[in-house]
């Protein structure tokens, strides 16, 4: 029993995070109908970033932070206003391709100004961590729940209460009405964009702050589209509750299976979990349900 | 389809039918095999390298064509079925002894059933989400190679022999590669020509019309996959007999991204089109891995990795620059260049 918790307990947390780089998804999908595939690279820059303000200029923490989410907006606002803005109207599959040719093309940028290391951030947290149910628990793994938890309560309360949210919330159900009663849907999609950079940056810079950066973990990213299949497409709420699903199927399959096949398997459960649910359930578990008319 | 311009018109069911239509494009078509059969004769070694590349490239490309140009059913994992014809491929040749012959369709059934099993979802689903089941199959399939075959880092392949001539020169692989590739532009011509690629262009444009018009969608959708993948597993087969080696790396999803990249360059749902992007796109990446190191030398402040970034980039860049500004590829541009000569002294 104790080894099993010993899989779920840090594979929910860790969910926290994959909740978070696939709140970036679903603000961006509900916006404009588009999966932003480039979410991976996102999570990854944010946190190259990040090692730039912090260890290159050598900003305290207090004011690198900010500073990489400055950086992290303008860099959603341009790829929103440069790219994706050309995109409405346009089918399906160019839209699914550019956005994956954004990614290919940040990754570029990535290899070629940070080059092929490993790179070490500096340490957020303090290091050791709890016992609780017999299961050691880093204080990291805590902050990475502690810090999602916080920013979604703070995205839930934009939405629900300020100007600008409720109209990001009315484009996202239907942006003709919208536009029709005075809000300005280009606003709404270019700060989408600028939301889902910031929270995928700030994920990114939690994930690599154990592991390092490198850029090979854009894969981290990219299976956090489990986590919006499961939730549902157009679901915040769902994916709050579907990322420490995943998390823990993760962490389960990796504790469980990884003898047996040498490793790999966290990297592949995700994309299980995203065929089964796409075979039972394709609208996930909290999406809308569209009926199509010829 | 193509519509013939105006004041031309077929007059007996022959003309009709035709694939090559006029004197001209036989010639035309006849000067391009024999170019393509005499072109080892004059050029340096390495443009058989990036022959050879190309034409895997077109067989690749053709079958992605048919399953997402033709048939509509978006695929971002073409690449890992590639790398199931060349493991299958691989692994037969290297541990049962199969001759290459062989292995070229039974690699191309193995990797066209593995697509069937991951079109099963498209009874359900389809757009978004039938993608977003093919990037699953794209890690499952890597994932299995790697973990449960434990193949991953590389089965090697001795090169093929017939009649007591082993094809092991750039030269005579090249000659396998043209053959097949033109047989298979061939293939994919009459595929797209027939009842079953008009099922294929009808469940393209609105499945549920075509459904009502009594195609039976679910079938023609899994025979889409099994042909795309059919033709990858080809590709990869050959790719890997050409390389000697069957790696993983060679097929990740980035590759299958330069695969869609060729397509869309081409022209979504032509098949000369494909051709024509996949050798753009192929000369590009070529062109990039020569210059890039003198880049290299020019900014040494730049990474150590500068060949794999500029390649990922430029490549990346092109792709969003024909999505954003052409999005019809090459084979429409191919069109106004025609129409513009025919039409010459006069603008329409």
């Amino acid at each position: 029993m104790s080894e099993f918790l010993s899989y779920l307990i840090p594979g929910i947390m860790t969910g926290f995070v994959y909740a978070l780089i696939a709140l970036g998804f679903v603000l961006i999908f509900k916006c404009s109908g588009v999966l932003n595939l480039a979410q991976g690279q996102l999570v990854i820059i944010g946190a190259y970033i990040f090692y730039a303000v912090a260890v290159s200029i050598g900003l305290p923490l207090w004011a690198a932070i900010p500073g990489t989410l400055v950086i992290a907006v303008i860099m959603g606002f341009l790829i929103e206003r440069t790219v994706m803005r050309r995109m409405i109207g346009q089918p399906l599959l160019a839209v699914i391709l550019i956005t994956l040719a954004v990614g290919e093309i940040l990754t570029g940028i990535m290899i070629l100004v940070w080059g092929p290391g490993v790179l070490s951030l500096p340490h957020l947290f303090p290091l050791g961590g709890v016992n609780f149910l017999g299961v050691s628990i880093s204080y990291e793994r805590i902050c990475f729940m502690g810090v999602s938890l916080v920013l979604f309560g703070i995205l839930l309360l934009f939405f629900r209460f300020s100007r600008q949210g409720l109209a990001m919330m009315a484009v996202a159900d239907d942006q003709q009405a919208a536009q029709s009663v005075g809000i300005k849907v280009s606003t709404a999609l270019a700060l989408a964009w600028a939301i889902a950079a910031v929270v995928s940056g700030i994920a990114g810079i939690l994930l690599t702050s154990v592991s390092g950066v490198h850029y090979s973990n854009i894969g981290i990213g990219l299976s956090s589209i489990a986590v919006v299949l499961v939730g549902g497409l157009e679901s915040v709420g769902g994916v709050m509750l579907a990322g420490p699903l995943i998390g823990a199927i993760q962490g389960i399959a990796a504790g469980y299976l990884d003898p047996l096949t040498g490793g790999g398997m966290a990297d592949v459960a995700p994309y299980v979990v995203l065929l089964l649910v796409l075979m039972i359930k394709p609208s996930g578990f909290f999406g809308w349900k569209r009926i199509e008319r010829v | 389809m193509s519509t013939l311009p105006s004041g031309t018109y077929n007059t007996t069911y022959g003309e009709d039918m035709a694939i090559v239509r006029t004197r001209l494009q036989w010639v035309l078509l006849i000067g391009f095999i024999v170019l393509l059969l005499t072109l080892p004769l004059f050029i340096a070694p390495r443009y058989i390298y990036l022959a050879i590349f190309m034409g895997v490239g077109v067989i690749a490309a053709l079958g992605l064509n048919i399953l997402t140009g033709y048939c509509g059913q978006i695929s971002i994992g073409q690449s890992v079925f590639m790398a199931v014809g060349a493991f299958s491929a691989g692994l037969l040749m290297s541990k049962t002894g199969v001759p290459f012959w062989a292995t070229i369709p039974i690699s191309g059934i193995v990797a066209g059933l593995s697509g069937l099993v991951f079109g099963i979802p498209s009874l359900r689903i389809k757009g978004l989400y039938l993608a977003l089941a093919t990037l699953a199959a794209q890690f499952i399939i890597a994932f299995f190679i790697t973990n449960v075959l434990k193949a991953g880092s590389g089965v090697a392949i001795r090169p093929p022999t017939l009649g007591g001539i082993t094809f092991n020169t750039d030269r005579s692989f090249y000659y396998i590669v043209i053959v097949i590739a033109i047989i298979f532009t061939f293939f994919a011509k009459s595929i797209v020509r027939s009842n079953v690629g008009r099922a294929f262009i009808a469940i393209r444009d609105n499945d549920i019309a075509a459904e009502v018009m009594g195609i039976n969608i679910f079938r023609y959708k899994l025979l889409a996959f099994f042909i795309g993948c059919f033709f990858a597993g080809v590709a990869g087969c050959l790719w890997a007999t050409y390389s000697g080696l069957a790696t993983m790396d060679s097929y990740s999803l980035t590759e299958s991204i330069w695969l869609l990249g060729m397509c869309v360059i081409g022209g979504l749902g032509s098949v000369s089109g494909t051709i024509m992007g996949v050798v753009a796109f192929r000369g590009i990446q070529y062109l990039v891995q020569q210059l890039s190191p003198d880049l290299g030398i020019a900014f040494p402040s730049l990474s150590s990795n500068i060949v794999s970034a500029f390649n990922i980039l430029i490549l990346g860049l092109v792709i969003l620059l024909f999505l954003m500004f052409e999005p019809r590829g090459l084979a429409h541009r191919w069109e106004i260049v025609k129409t513009a000569y025919r039409m010459h002294p006069w603008s329409y």
